[in-house]
This record gives C-alpha cells, sequence and structure tokens, in this order.
C-alpha cells in the first residue's frame, strides 16, 4: 500500500505477511507523522526498496516464502542497503532462538538495530523506532 | 539226546513230516518184518510140531498167540499214535503261539516276545566292531531286516537284500524251519509298527507341543466347524478351557461370520501352491464374559489333495500393541505440542496484534471522525476474533483426549456433508469443487464426526493453496483401493509443496500460509488418521497442486456397530 508522502518525513517500510499488522504498525507510525508503505512479503519490499530506499525498515520475522532472516541477510550483504536501520518485529521466543551473533560474524554486520515484541504496544513502538533513528544518526522526527 | 533235538529243530517243516512218515513207515516196515519172520518160523514148526502133537494142538496154540499178536499189534498203533501226536505238536504248537501273538498284535500290543528260533548276533559271527552300523547291538530284528547295513556287495534295503542275506553265515546260523522264518516276518513287522509308532507319536507329541506352546493362539475346526484344536493361548484370551470348546463350539462363538466367509477366498496361487484365506487383520475375539479382545488374525483354509479337513485360524492379542501405540501417538503429538508452542505463541501474537490493530484504527477513525478507519478497524476485529476461535478449536480438538464413536456411517454421504459446507468459501473465489462418490460402499464403521472434520480441513486448505488467478479445481473423491480400504482423496490444483515443506508439514505445526496459519490443522487430520490406524499420504508438485490421501482399514462389521 503506497502511503501518501510529505516532503521531509521519514520514510518507513513496515514488511509483514499479515496486512491486519502492516495496516496497525502503519496507523501508529503515521500518527507520529511518518510517511509509511507496506509490503505482505520480503520480494515485495525488496521491490518497493529499489524504487524508494526508506530510512527505516521494520521487519517480521516469521514469514511464508523468503522469511525475515533471509531477508536481513541480503540486506545487510548488500553494500548500498547495509546501512538502512532495521527492526525486527517479533516475539521473544524468535529473537533467543536466532543466533544473530553468528550472523553477524558472518556478514561483518551489527545485529537488528532494534526488536519489537508481539503484541505490539503503540507506545513502545514508537520508543524503539525514535531510538534506533537516534542511533543511526538519522536526525529525530517527532510529531 | 540234545544233538538230536538240535538236529530237529534245524529240518524245516517238509524235513519233518518226511521223517515223521519215514519213521512210521520204517515202524510199519519192522512190524511187518517180525510178524512175517514169527509167521514163517511159526509155519516151521508147525510142520514140525504136527507131527508131534498133532492139528487141534496146533490150533490150540494159533488160538494161544493170537492175541499175543493183536496185542502187538495194538501197541504198535499205540505207539505210532503217540508219536504222530508228539511230532505233531510239535508242528502246531509255534503256529498256535504265533496265532496269538497275532492276535495279541492286533489288539494293538507290540510289546510281544516273539522268540522263535535261535537269536544270532551278527556281529559277533563275523568279528564286525563297526558301531556306526544299525543292526550292531541290534537285539530286536535280525541284521537282514535293518536297512543301511554297510555289509559289501550288499543291498542297502531290506527287502532288496534278502537274496543275497540268505546266503550269508549269519542268516545260515539262525535259519530255523518255516515257522522261525513266519516269526521272523513277524517280528520284523511288530518292529517296524513299534518305531513308526514311536515316529508317529514323536511327531504327533512334537506337533501338539508346538500348537500348545505358540507364543499364537490357534484354533482349527473340521469342515463343518466344529472345533478340534484349541490351544493354550487361546484358552488364555478367551477365558474358555479346552475340554468346554473342543466338539463343543464353532467358530461363531469366537468370531464375527463375515471373518470366516473371507477363509474361502483365494490367499495364493503360484501355480504350485493354492492357498485359500485371508491374510492376517486386526479383529476381535469374543471371551467368554461377552468382552471382546482386539487380536490380529489370519485364517487358512485346509485342503488335503484338493479336499477340504477344515479350516485354523492364527491370532494373537493387540491390546499392548495398541496401547503402546495410542501412547506413540499421544507422546508425538505432545511432542510436537511441545516443540511447537512457540509457533502457536506466534500465531497468537500475530492475532493479538490483529485486535489491537483494530481497536486502534477504529479508535483513531473515531477521533477522527473517519468512517473508513472505523470500517478498518471493525473488520479487523471481526477477522481475528474468527481466527482465534478457529485456532482454539484445532488446539482442543489436537490435545484433547477424545475416545473415537465408531459407528456406520456413509463414506459418501459425509464428503458430501463438507463439501456443502465448503461450497460457499470456493465459489467466493471462484473455485470449482468436485465431488466423486463411491457406488460400492454403503457404509461403513468410522468415526463420522472426526473425519468430518478432517476432511473439512484438507478441502479447507486445498482451497486456500489456489492462488486467485488460477482457474480452480477441487475434487474431493471416495474409494476403495485394492487392498480394500476405505480411501478419502482431495485433489487441488493449487500452488503445491516442494519437498522440503512436504516433509515440514506432518512434523510440526508448520504452515505455509504464515500468520493466517498454524499448521495444526494438519497435525489434527494426521492424529484423526493415525487413530482409524490409518494412512495419510500426501503428494505434491510445486505449482502444479497436491493430492492428500487418507487410507482406513475397511471395517465392514469387524467393529461392533
Amino acid at each position: 500500500m503506497e502511503q501518501q508522502d510529505v516532503v521531509g518525513r521519514k520514510h518507513v517500510l513496515v514488511i509483514d505477511d499479515e496486512p491486519d499488522i502492516s495496516s496497525y504498525i502503519a496507523s501508529i507510525l503515521e500518527g507520529s507523522q511518518y510517511s509509511v508503505q507496506t509490503a505482505n512479503s520480503a520480494m515485495e519490499g525488496e521491490t518497493i526498496m529499489r524504487n524508494r530506499r526508506p530510512d527505516l525498515i521494520l521487519l517480521d520475522l516469521m514469514m511464508p516464502g523468503r522469511t525475515g532472516i533471509q531477508f536481513f541477510v541480503r540486506l545487510k550483504g548488500n553494500d548500498e542497503t547495509k546501512d538502512i536501520p532495521l527492526i525486527m518485529v517479533t516475539g521473544i521466543k524468535d529473537k533467543l532462538n536466532i543466533d544473530w551473533q553468528e550472523i553477524v560474524s558472518k556478514l561483518k554486520a551489527r545485529v537488528p538495530d532494534g526488536f519489537v515484541e508481539k503484541p505490539i504496544e503503540p507506545v513502545h513502538l514508537m520508543n524503539v523506532v525514535e531510538d534506533v533513528l537516534t542511533q543511526t544518526g538519522q536526525p529525530e522526527q517527532r510529531a | 539226546m540234545d544233538t538230536l533235538r538240535t538236529f530237529y529243530r534245524k529240518l524245516n517243516l517238509q524235513s519233518r513230516i518226511l521223517l515223521i512218515t519215514m519213521s512210521i513207515l520204517f515202524l510199519w516196515g519192522l512190524f511187518c518184518f517180525l510178524g512175517f519172520r514169527w509167521v514163517v518160523s511159526d509155519l516151521q514148526s508147525k510142520q514140525t510140531f504136527e507131527h508131534s502133537i498133532g492139528d487141534e494142538a496146533f490150533h490150540q496154540h494159533l488160538q494161544k498167540i493170537r492175541p499175543i499178536f493183536f496185542a502187538s499189534l495194538g501197541s504198535l498203533i499205540f505207539v505210532s499214535s503217540v508219536f504222530a501226536l508228539r511230532l505233531s505238536k510239535d508242528l502246531t504248537k509255534p503256529v498256535v503261539r504265533l496265532t496269538d501273538l497275532a492276535d495279541e498284535i492286533s489288539q494293538g500290543n507290540l510289546d510281544v516276545d516273539i522268540a522263535f528260533g535261535q537269536h544270532v548276533n551278527c556281529w559277533e559271527i563275523k568279528h564286525c566292531r563297526k558301531e556306526e552300523c544299525a543292526a550292531y547291538e541290534n537285539r530286536e530284528v535280525q541284521c537282514w531286516f535293518v536297512d543301511g547295513t554297510p555289509c559289501e556287495g550288499y543291498e542297502p534295503r531290506f527287502p532288496q537284500k534278502l537274496g543275497q542275506c540268505r546266503q550269508c553265515e549269519v542268516y545260515q546260523a539262525h535259519r530255523g524251519d518255516e515257522i522261525v522264518q513266519l516269526a521272523d516276518s513277524f517280528k520284523h513287522m511288530a518292529y517296524k509298527l513299534k518305531t513308526s509308532q514311536k515316529d508317529l507319536k514323536g511327531a504327533y507329541n512334537l506337533q501338539q507341543c508346538l500348537i500348545e506352546n505358540s507364543f499364537d493362539g490357534i484354533i482349527a475346526s473340521d469342515m463343518n466347524g466344529v472345533i478340534l484344536i484349541f490351544n493354550r493361548v487361546a484358552e488364555q484370551l478367551t477365558g474358555f478351557q479346552d475340554d468346554e470348546v473342543v466338539g463343543k463350539k464353532t467358530w461363531r462363538n469366537f468370531f464375527y461370520p463375515d471373518l470366516l466367509e473371507e477363509i474361502h477366498k483365494p490367499l495364493l496361487d503360484d501355480g504350485s501352491t493354492v492357498l485359500q484365506g485371508f491374510p492376517p487383520r486386526e479383529s476381535v475375539i469374543f471371551r467368554r464374559d461377552g468382552s471382546l479382545v482386539p487380536v490380529w488374525v489370519g485364517g487358512v483354509s485346509l485342503t488335503v489333495k484338493e479336499q477340504d479337513v477344515g479350516k485354523v485360524v492364527f491370532f494373537y492379542d493387540i491390546r499392548e500393541v495398541k496401547r503402546l501405540r495410542q501412547n506413540l501417538i499421544d507422546s508425538e503429538r505432545m511432542a510436537a505440542v511441545g516443540q511447537t508452542v512457540a509457533s502457536i505463541s506466534h500465531s497468537i501474537k500475530n492475532i493479538l496484534d490483529g485486535l489491537r490493530g483494530g481497536v486502534y484504527i477504529h479508535q483513531h477513525g473515531q477521533e477522527q471522525n473517519d468512517q473508513e478507519k472505523k470500517n478498518l478497524g471493525w473488520e479487523m476485529i471481526h477477522k481475528n476474533i474468527d481466527i482465534i476461535s478457529e485456532l482454539v478449536i484445532d488446539l482442543l480438538n489436537y490435545s484433547k483426549e477424545r475416545q473415537l464413536e465408531f459407528q456406520r456411517y456413509s463414506p459418501n454421504k459425509l464428503t458430501k456433508e463438507v463439501c456443502m459446507i465448503m461450497e460457499r468459501k470456493a465459489e467466493s473465489k471462484n473455485i470449482q469443487l468436485i465431488h466423486r462418490g463411491d457406488d460400492q460402499t454403503r457404509e461403513a464403521i468410522f468415526d463420522p464426526y472426526a473425519m468430518h472434520q478432517c476432511l473439512l480441513n484438507i478441502v479447507s486448505n486445498a482451497i486456500d493453496a489456489i492462488p486467485p488467478d488460477r482457474q480452480g479445481r477441487v475434487e474431493v473423491t471416495t474409494f476403495r483401493d485394492e487392498q480394500n480400504r476405505l480411501c478419502f482423496r482431495v485433489r487441488d490444483n493449487g500452488t503445491g509443496m516442494s519437498r522440503e515443506i512436504k516433509d515440514k508439514i506432518l512434523k510440526g505445526m508448520f504452515s505455509t500460509k504464515g500468520s493466517k496459519g498454524t499448521g495444526l490443522g494438519l497435525l489434527v487430520v494426521q492424529k484423526i488418521v493415525q487413530e482409524h490406524q490409518g494412512e495419510l499420504e500426501i503428494d505434491s508438485k510445486k505449482g502444479e497442486g497436491s493430492e492428500f490421501l487418507i487410507s482406513l482399514p475397511y471395517l465392514a462389521s469387524t467393529f461392533p456397530a
């Protein structure tokens, strides 16, 4: 779903196979004046990225087809996209079960810049988004 | 005297009769000769005597010697009769004894002493010490009756060897009259009967032991169905004793009749062996108290030269197997549940997010007076309530210990009902839902509620697997396969699955639908099929579609309705 862009707003790409969750996240972010685009699969996300580089990606870990991990590995393995901040939207168990250190040591890259656990709390989501944007040197945007 | 007796015994019957006749003739001849001599001497003396004493005195003299003559003749006849009687007794006594022995044998007593003639030990006469020889130290029969004696140049087997044996010094040493030879034959016959009886008894005992000590239950009947063999395991399983059953009860007391009707169906025909019966299968045996014990049972018709002589079934108790199988199913299921809690929690979290999202969007719509947002939020809430309801039902069905409720039901009716329920869903996606019933199977025994749920899950998955851009087609078919199993097949032309995904979907909660599915539905299907002791096979080609085949043991009446 292409969101209306406004010059100066941070552009966020939300990738989740469940449209309800994409809509929920988009609704939260739009409430804070972020420009949001949603994708229902990793492949669709890659297509959107080719047209416009996002300032932040929110990625669901468990998706059919190409999973969130595979998308993450491709993103961080590519010099052009490796600096795009990424927040994993996942459950605690998923976060613990994945050996991020192994992935990171292979990629020589950072772990995901942030994690948002499900079920998603709007305040917590916004805190993580703003922290990540600040830490990664992106100018903070406040509504 | 002993020498004479030995000599006499060595004579054959012909020679003895000749000897007796000759002896009597000799005595008669001797008598006649002596009488003639006496008469001649008497006549000579008469001529001299007549001159001296006259004719009257001669006649008086003749009168005087006549009684002596008759007395002598009578004595001779008496002695000859006694002699002949004695000799004839000697001839008939062994025949009488042999007759008595034959009577004994005919009454089944084979332990009679048939000691006629002199027993000779071949190994002593021949100075042979071949301990491996069957005749060595065999004191029951003479060596010429024994097969396989290693005498050089001799036929190995009786009676072919007899011609050569008759020339042998051992035979000569033993050889008696015809009575002795007859007794030898008798003795040999009794010996053969005894050994055959012993062999038969040994074989019978072995068979009895095999039947009695078999780990399987064995029940055999004659061709009329009257039970003749009822072994220990059969006793333990049914609670009946052998003597209560043998000759008194029939198959109907222990098995369903239609199971045994199959005993006359061809089981094997490889050209040389023709066997009628039914291969082992699951059924039940009736106990004395009326309860049923599940057994694995196979049966065979017994034939001798193409004539039916009876029936036999072999069976074993599968209560423990069934218990272990159920435990295994339960533990696998619980393991699968345990391993995939994360998967469920992920699904639940997604649903919760959908609900939270719906509420959030609805609230924002209300705050901003945006009807579109309000509607979107409300729709999300509704949808996620439906999803969580389905998930909870699946979870309950998968985890709860529901006992199957077997009953007679029409498989066609079942698939028709499933198709009717899914028709709306199929129509909404422009998918053609085809139902093909099985004309041969009117009713079968299964749990219709469980199978309904099973098929509903598979048909729903099949509809979901068809992408919107495809002319969708889902076929639901009922049939009986070549093994007589009741089969339900659901075939779609959807996206299909790779081998990797196909392997995963039955091992744990794995879904190709992302957050739309938990993978629980297929586990429920698998559980129900396993509980029916059936099989679930999946054939799928990525991009071409999938086929789910459920095969259940066809139970027409082997379970109580």
